[in-house]
């Protein structure tokens, strides 16, 4: 559709920011952080603006091309957020990123999936290979991987990451302890002089047929998985390492899914994120984070299949009135407004509790604060203070401070608050995206209103990030198992 | 119809669906093939399926509307899309067969003729209460002229004969059914909409430039084909049923299987309460749908006072269900289940058509009471 067919100033075509505008409960805290707040209003304006001018042009027609395609990435469109920085957004400013807390990487990411989920994908998730280093906190492997990024970021080559963790018969199994005990790996890795071997297939890994590294949990013994399972830092360019096919889907068709096969590949010492027993450990503080998020992604897609509609509403003329003026899709849209309303609320409170807790909370702690305060822009990722970072006790330390910080009790209580989230966000956006279409009809579903491409993009919010079952066993496990 | 004989058509119908329909299915959503279309249409022929409505004296198989909407699940069980291309045709029959027999023999004729050159389906174009302007049959110098755009319709582009419900320009009460040749001068399809499902039978809108109207191919009388329409649209409606019901089964059928295959979390994932759960939940959702469509046509033997069913509502509660209950069955196939070769997320968009087919569920609700008052 042209943008003018958009003629209510409603979502995506409103006026940033309207953050505190439609979160009232953050007016709060602009009065006491102003900086803080006034920030994330600046995010919005950039994403917003973004989403509208760069991404919803061109949704429809990258989805098309990827339907023939699977493979196909628009790269320009990648360009010009890396040209904005989205992709390495939470590295500190003076590093060369944007300094974006995890409130302003909600409104990123809020405003990018309420258009187009997948896009939104390929150009956030380059931040997984910090938030995976980020969970060791090993000062040396952390600087190392905010200077690939921001080395490449500078130079416009695109640089992606894969996290790794299902396998053919192991979705649920690699992401819950109780299940990893009785899982039946297809992976498995071998200890050799100077590292590891891996052999296996991992399964449904998003960009994995384009990722520059990949981090992958493998166990060392097969018959105790939970036991040996290990994380592994694995460049796609080792030997032995290939990319199966790319999976036709359903929707988010802009994010490839692909198969990856490891045939004894061989990982240096130095690239074993997490020891045998500890990998487990990894996934979960990578889910603490990821999946308030993806609830947060589960309700932009309501958002943005219920702007859609309204806006067709608003249009669409029947006999000598409008779709939208009819009192059954009032009630309709008031009723998803008001779920939408709920749930995003709750996305944001996690994103703030994410910046008060979580690993965002170190950027306010002095001895971060100081580090990045202490050495001047050129030289903070210069190669003096990479070697300094590199220094096996300031290592143990920024692995030691921030585990004081990021405690275990922490990550579970935060994989417990993210997975109702991540239920309540995709069972919306799966509701809404389908009943927005009961609204706008059998025109209103035609391809070229972009309405129905929520619907299929929906579905599978429910699936990944740990199906939403596996979502129900946790919160019930984190919040009343332990009782009883 | 014996009871047996019934059975042996819906027999024939599965292993029909089964042999020519399954392998190609999920190829077709990705490449829509027309000729592929056409080559089931033709076979189909050679079990009396585009003329299972027509009556014996006219060369067809005279079966009921029951016996369609049972073919209609068996396809629709392999392909909902294909399916949809012969409820189009079925329920474009329904006004000939209930009019004047002699007066419209010639369509009838032409529906039920052997094989070959007259073998295309029909389809029908119903008025839309969510369009701003229907189709209109006007009066010009003693000449009938037909105007306007159709709302989508299936079924345009196979289609050799097309049955149209026009309103009269003054009164929109009034209609008109008209049976047109689809290749007639002044009718033109519009673009493919593109809907998400039923990819094999693209939904266009068909536009009529002044087309004039011969008075012989006025189907019973001008303007007063309400409930002729009406016959047609609640034919139509318990086709859309069946085809819910036939879809979802499959996507129930496949989800069991799968379940007892699936091992995590320590077992068979069907061991789970959760996944027992969500199956039996789909169970209940087929069984009362399917009860609820074979109800509409079992008048004569249960006509309970207090059971009366409305084909409107049945599609409304068979569609909705059906959506649930593939939502779970993609659910229960974890990541497999979004993936296109497992065949599971094209009956999702399949069905998700099939639930806006006629109008939107929510909309009947509202009508099926404001039109009591
Ligand atoms: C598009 C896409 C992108 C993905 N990206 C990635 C990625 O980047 N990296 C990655 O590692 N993985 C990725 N995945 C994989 C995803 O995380 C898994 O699909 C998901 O965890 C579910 O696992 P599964 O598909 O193996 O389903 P299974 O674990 O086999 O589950 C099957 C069904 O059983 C249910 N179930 C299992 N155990 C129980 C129980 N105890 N009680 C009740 N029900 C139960 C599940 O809920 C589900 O409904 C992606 C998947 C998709 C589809």
């Amino acid at each position: 559709m042209s943008m003018d067919y958009y003629n209510l100033k409603y979502g995506l075509f409103a006026d940033a920011p309207d953050l505190v505008d439609t979160l009232p409960a953050l007016g709060k805290l602009k009065k006491a952080y102003p900086k803080y707040i006034k920030r994330a209003e600046e995010a919005q304006c950039l994403a917003r603006k973004f989403a509208r001018e760069e991404l919803l042009p061109k949704v429809l027609e990258i989805d098309t091309k990827c339907s023939k395609d699977p493979k196909y990435m628009d790269w320009e469109l990648w360009r010009k957020a890396n040209d904005a920085r989205f992709n390495i957004s939470p590295i500190p400013k003076k590093m060369g990123g944007l300094g974006w807390s995890a409130l302003d990487n909600a409104v990123l990411v809020e405003e990018l999936s309420s258009v187009c989920i997948a896009s939104a994908a390929n150009i956030t998730f380059n931040t997984f290979g910090l938030l995976g280093a980020l969970v060791e906190c090993r000062t040396g492997t952390v600087l190392k991987i905010i200077k690939m990024m921001v080395d490449a970021q500078e130079k416009g080559k695109p640089l992606f990451w894969s996290w790794a963790i299902t396998e053919p018969g192991a979705g649920t199994d690699v992401e819950d302890g109780e299940a990893m005990a009785t899982m039946r790996p297809s992976s498995n890795a071998r200890k050799v002089p100077g590292g590891y071997i891996l052999n296996g297939t991992k399964c449904f890994i998003t960009n994995g047929s384009i990722a520059d590294y990949v981090i992958a949990t493998i166990p060392l013994d097969t018959s105790n998985p939970r036991e040996s399972m290990a994380t592994f830092f694995v460049s796609t360019d080792s030997t032995g390492f290939s990319v199966g096919r790319v999976e036709r889907k359903c929707g988010q068709k802009a994010s490839q899914t692909a198969e990856l096969f490891f045939n004894d590949l061989f990982v240096p010492e130095e690239n074993l994120w997490e020891p045998p027993g500890r990998g487990l450990r990894h996934t979960r503080e990578i889910l603490s984070i990821t999946r308030g998020y993806v609830g947060l992604c589960g309700s932009a897609i309501a958002g943005g299949a219920l702007q859609r509609c309204i806006q067709f509403a608003n249009r669409k003329k029947i006999k000598n009135h409008r779709l939208i003026e009819e009192e059954w899709v009032q009630f309709a849209i008031s009723d998803m407004l008001k779920d939408i309303m709920v749930v995003r609320a709750a996305c944001y409170n996690f994103a703030l509790a994410m910046d008060t807790y979580h690993v965002w909370s170190l950027f306010d702690k002095i001895p971060v604060k100081a580090s990045l305060a202490v050495f001047p822009e050129k030289f903070i990722l210069g190669e003096s203070v990479l070697e300094l970072a590199r220094n096996r006790m300031i290592d143990w330390a920024g692995n030691k401070y921030k585990g004081s910080i990021v405690t275990d009790d922490l990550v579970e209580k935060f994989v417990k608050e993210g997975s109702a989230l991540k239920v309540a966000g995709t069972d919306l956006a799966m509701k809404v995206s389908a009943r927005v279409l009961d609204v706008v009809g059998l025109e209103g579903m035609s391809y070229q209103y972009g309405i129905e491409k929520y619907f299929r993009d929906a579905k599978v919010t429910q699936i990944y990030e740990g199906s939403n079952q596996a979502n129900r066993i946790d919160l019930f496990n984190n919040t009343i198992g332990e009782m009883i | 119809m014996s009871f047996k004989e019934f059975n042996e058509i819906l027999n024939e119908c599965r292993k029909f669906a089964k042999n020519e329909i399954r392998d190609q299915a999920l190829e077709a959503d990705l490449f829509p093939d027309m000729s592929w279309v056409k080559g089931i249409w033709s076979k189909s022929a050679q079990l009396d399926i585009p003329s299972l409505l027509i009556p014996e004296a006219y060369d067809g198989a005279g079966y009921s509307e029951f016996c369609c909407a049972l073919v209609l699940d068996a396809l629709a069980s392999e392909c909902a899309g294909i399916a949809s291309v012969f409820a189009h045709h079925f329920a474009a029959c329904i006004p000939l067969i209930h009019s004047d027999m002699n007066q419209c023999e010639k369509y009838i004729r032409q529906i039920a003729g052997e094989g070959g050159d007259h073998a295309a389906p029909a389809s029908v174009i119903f008025p839309s209460n969510m369009e701003e302007k229907n189709i209109v049959l006007a009066q010009k110098e003693g000449r009938l002229i037909l105007s306007g755009t159709s709302q989508l319709t299936g079924n345009t582009d196979g289609a050799g004969l097309l049955c149209i419900f026009a309103e009269d320009p003054e009164n929109d009460k009034e209609l008109t059914c008209i049976a047109l040749e689809r290749n007639t001068r002044g009718v033109s399809p519009g673009e493919d909409a593109k809907l998400p499902g039923l990819k094999v039978n693209p939904f266009r809108r068909i536009t009529f430039e002044d087309v004039e109207i011969d008075p012989e191919a006025v189907i019973g009388e001008q303007g007063k084909s309400l409930k002729l329409m009406q016959k047609a649209q609640a034919a139509f409606y318990g086709f859309i049923s069946a085809m819910a019901m036939g879809s979802a089964r499959t996507a129930y059928k496949k989800a069991l299987a799968y379940a007892g295959e699936r091992y995590q979390y320590g077992k068979m994932i069907i061991q789970h309460q959760e996944i027992q759960r969500m199956l039996g939940s789909m169970l209940m959702k087929l069984g009362m749908g399917t009860s609820g469509y074979t109800h509409l046509y079992n008048e004569e033997k249960l006509n309970l006072p207090f059971s009366s069913a409305d084909p409107m509502l049945a599609k409304a509660f068979c569609t909705d269900a059906a959506l649930e209950i593939i939502l779970d069955a993609i659910q229960i196939h974890g990541g497999y289940g979004y993936m296109h070769e497992y065949g599971l997320e094209k009956i999702m968009r399949d069905i998700k058509v099939l639930q806006l087919l006629g109008g939107s569920n929510p909309h009947h609700h509202v009508r099926i009471i404001a039109d009591m008052q």
